[in-house]
């Protein structure tokens, strides 16, 4: 589980320290206070031999078209020289190191036109195009460093090769198995059904899918790979037209029935106030049976009450934790709830936001 | 200067943390009169609640900008300034605290303590305050008298104090019910050489 973080020169991020995680972590802070950053620096972190999640991060943000303009808008104020370094601690006592740097593949076109054109590639789409910051630089550079392994320093690069995104180095396994959750992006439910049903928990997703639509019996993959709904009809209908909250509910479940760390951005959009307390109490029971940690972001009362609420009822309060992170002329600082503090909050209804 | 609502956002430059959401009012009018500005009041609703209250006002947003924090409690019979010291030393690790009731710490924020109804004062709450002040008023005399006779009761009132101050209240042509009130109705005489160890002590938050 990670325990530490240390952020410097991500996004809007120049410092920001975030001690003593629990397993699962409310992460709250107004409009612009790098929320979803500080997800997207645990999500890099723990894939730290992946720098594709830069591009994934982005699509989720919605900028689906990547160029050469995206690379600067990983670094504070667009800025190359502002080194990004994202520190971790695991509860084993682990250090995990990751620097991202600006990378210039050598030999490559380094068109100096304006936006003129877009191409679909392997997954993401390309837009290039070069901004004088830009520069020559078409690509990005993650180095990885372990405290397991202090000699080895591990580079992955991704860079623009005219109208692709490459990824040239050997493929590894994240240091932390994890996943991001945007707040509208959809998941990719096909790939995440597959491990559930060898595992034999469909039922568990079914039973919390229940909690929303009671006609829900039954889950699954039709032939072509589309997950769909049994409401007791004479045909099974597509997850999808379920509504938001059911699809809030299944990316959510299928992701901590996936992964070890499962970072979930905005996590009461397309909930009801009333299922939000379905919800937490569904993070907090499998938090504890499969052993996964839980980072979400928001900006709801609702989401937090019940949040706290839910961490009560499940006994889970040793174990939950509230963070705001607040950012005031250009510096970031996090405030961390004890229970009580969150229960004094609550019940005078003081401002935790 | 002060909410009737939830505590949102600290945006002044000075926070008085007073014992009763009553005292409130009564402080805000003697702040504003001996000039002290860009302050906030906030009412505890009672010294038990000091102990869970006084750390997530320091979490509110905006706290860091403080320039000063009071904390005005009732003396009671127990170890008042002691306590109020070990919540600030003890859950919000501040060091910079003051040596003594009465003082205001050089810190970041400066930090003041004043137990009431001060040092001066006979008495165990700002209640005991009020009545000082109200001690030559005509009206004094039929509270005490009234004072006397209800001591004698089965059951007579727990606080004195505070069944005299009320007294004292509902012997004014308008009848109110709280110190603040009586405040704004200017029951209560701010000029009072009564009130000097007070003032004092609020003077060094200007």
């Amino acid at each position: 589980m990670l325990k530490n973080a240390k952020i410097r020169n991500l996004r809007a991020i120049k410092e920001l320290d975030i001690e003593d995680f629990g397993q699962v972590n409310l992460i709250v802070g107004k409009n612009g206070s790098a929320k979803t950053t500080f997800l997207e620096a645990l999500l890099y972190a723990c894939g730290a031999q992946n720098p594709s999640l830069t591009v994934n991060t982005n699509a989720m943000r919605g900028l689906k078209y990547f160029s050469d303009e995206s690379w600067p808008t990983f670094f504070r104020n667009m800025d190359f020289s502002n080194k990004i370094e994202i520190k971790v601690s695991t509860t084993d006592d682990v250090n995990h190191r990751l620097n991202i740097l600006p990378y210039f593949q050598a030999g490559q076109s380094n068109r100096q036109s304006e936006i003129d054109k877009i191409v679909s590639t392997s997954g993401h789409s390309v837009l290039h195009s070069s901004f004088p910051f830009s520069q020559n630089v078409n690509g990005l550079e993650f180095l990885y460093a372990c405290s397991d392994n202090p000699d080895a320093l591990h580079s992955s690069k991704i860079y623009r090769e005219g109208e692709k995104l490459k990824t040239p180095d050997e493929k590894k396994e994240p240091v932390i198995n994890a996943i991001f959750i945007g707040s509208s992006a959809e998941m990719d439910w096909k790939q995440q059904f597959g491990p559930v049903q060898r595992k034999k928990q469909v039922q568990e997703v079914v039973n919390l899918l229940k909690e929303i639509d009671q006609r829900i019996e039954d889950i699954a993959l039709n032939e072509i790979g589309l997950l769909e709904v049994d409401l007791g009809l004479p045909n099974f209908i597509p997850a999808n037209l379920l509504g938001g909250g059911i699809s809030r509910f299944l990316s959510i479940a299928l992701a901590m029935l996936n992964f070890r760390v499962v970072l979930i951005d905005e996590i009461e959009n397309g909930l009801h106030h009333s299922s939000q307390r379905k919800i937490w109490n569904a993070v907090f029971s499998w938090a504890q049976k499969v052993d996964v940690q839980v980072f979400a972001t928001t900006h709801s009362w609702e989401a937090i009450q019940a949040f706290h609420a839910a961490s009560q009822e499940n006994l889970f309060t040793d174990n939950s934790r509230l963070f705001r992170i607040e950012r005031e002329n250009g510096k970031c600082k996090c405030v961390k709830f004890t229970q009580q503090e969150l229960d004094t909050s609550i019940n005078n209804k003081w401002e935790i936001r | 200067m002060s909410s009737e609502e939830g505590l949102k956002e600290i945006r002044n430059r000075k926070f008085f943390l007073v014992e009763g959401k009553d005292d409130v009012g009564f402080f805000i009018k003697l702040l504003n009169k001996i000039g002290i500005t860009d302050f906030f009041v906030w009412g505890v609703e009672g010294k038990g609640n000091f102990n869970s209250d006084l750390p997530v006002i320091a979490k509110l947003p905006g706290f860091d900008n403080l320039t000063h924090l009071c904390i005005i409690r009732d003396k009671d019979n127990d170890d008042a300034f002691e306590s109020v010291v070990n919540i600030l030393r003890g859950k919000m690790r501040f060091t910079s605290l003051p040596a003594k009731n009465g003082e205001v710490s050089h810190g970041n924020p400066n930090i003041g303590i004043f137990i009431s109804p001060g040092e001066s004062i006979d008495g165990t709450c700002l209640e005991d305050l009020c009545l000082a002040i109200a001690k030559g008023h005509p009206a004094m005399k039929c509270v005490s008298d009234f004072a006397q006779c209800i001591s004698r009761l089965k059951s007579p009132p727990k606080n004195l104090s505070k069944t005299k101050t009320l007294s004292f209240l509902a012997a004014q042509p308008e009848i109110v019910n709280t110190i603040s009130l009586a405040a704004e109705k200017d029951y209560w005489d701010f000029e009072s050489p009564v009130l000097d160890e007070l003032i004092k002590f609020l003077e060094l938050f200007k």
